[in-house]
């Protein structure tokens, strides 16, 4: 756009006056030690987890939680529910098997068609 | 992928973070401090305002990987640090007025009297104005930088510090008749 205005670049009204360089002088220096004050405080600020870590953490995270859905689906799977009248056969097995229709959805739902529902104790 | 604990990582990470502080302390400390010192007037508020700017950077490569323009990004935070101090300063009025008049050492100050006579003219301007002289002397930063800075109008940074510089002048001039 040849017609856009473009900002000055401010320059100043005033070139360095005896003022301004009276105020550069009297700039103040840092300690020579301030620097190794500075990184040593910047070293041991505790870091925000890096991507590195990250993955070290969410791998953790991770395992611990396939490990108690084991636990879990193993405690569900050691005690059956009681019957009443336990079935024999086929259908027996399918009746204990609390779960057997999460596990075996195919087989179930045809052993479903074919055996009594299961009675669960009261 | 191996899982190995980042033991060695952390280590080389430390290096470098290192490295790259370093490598910025010796490129902008010494403006910075100027800053933060003409801002606050006390050494130890100044050098812990330039520490606390670098514990802030330290805390996050990802935040460091994101500035874009690191000198206005340095002198932005530190100007935020030295406003908060400032306002803790001036609860503290009477303290800092004995710290301020105690002889600060200034580098390559002509006189400690005049130095303290300018520091004296400073403080009495209005925060802005103060703020883009010390911005425009002490940090060397041009006035689209100091503009952007202060999310302010090109021109009105540079009026105002023109309007700063008078302030100080006739100041000066009350003090030394």
């Amino acid at each position: 756009m040849s017609g856009a205005r473009t900002p000055r670049s401010g320059p100043l009204p005033l070139e360095l006056s005896g003022l301004e360089s009276r105020l550069l002088q009297s700039r103040a220096a840092p300690a020579a030690d301030l620097r190794a004050r500075t990184l040593n405080a910047a070293l041991r600020a505790p870091a925000a987890a890096t991507p590195a870590r990250n993955l070290w953490w969410l791998a953790s995270a991770a395992a611990a939680v396939l490990l108690l859905f084991n636990l879990a689906r193993s405690a569900t799977f050691a005690e059956p529910p009681a019957l009443a009248e336990p079935p024999t056969g086929l259908c027996g097995a399918f009746a204990r098997s609390a779960n057997a229709e999460a596990a075996l959805p195919l087989f179930s739902s045809a052993l479903q068609r074919s055996c009594p529902p299961p009675v669960p104790e009261e | 992928m191996a899982f190995a604990p980042p033991t060695s990582a952390a280590d080389e990470e430390r290096a470098a973070l290192q490295r790259e502080l370093g490598a910025l302390y010796d490129e902008h400390a010494a403006r910075l401090y100027a800053v933060a010192h003409r801002l606050l007037g006390v050494r130890e508020e100044a050098e812990e305002c330039v520490q606390d700017l670098f514990v802030a950077l330290a805390r996050s490569r990802t935040e460091r990987e994101r500035i874009e323009d690191m000198r206005a990004y340095l002198f932005a935070s530190l100007r935020r640090l030295a406003g908060a101090r400032g306002r803790a300063q001036s609860r503290r009025a009477q303290l800092q007025d004995v710290l301020a008049r105690s002889g600060e050492p200034h580098a390559g100050a002509p006189d400690a009297s005049e130095a303290r006579a300018l520091q004296r003219a400073i403080e009495s301007l209005p925060q802005e104005q103060r703020e883009i002289v010390a911005l425009k002397i002490d940090g060397q930063l041009t006035f689209a930088e100091i503009a952007e800075s202060m999310e302010l109008n090109l021109n009105t940074a540079a009026s105002r510090y023109r309007y700063a510089l008078e302030k100080i002048r006739a100041q000066l001039e009350e003090e030394t008749p």
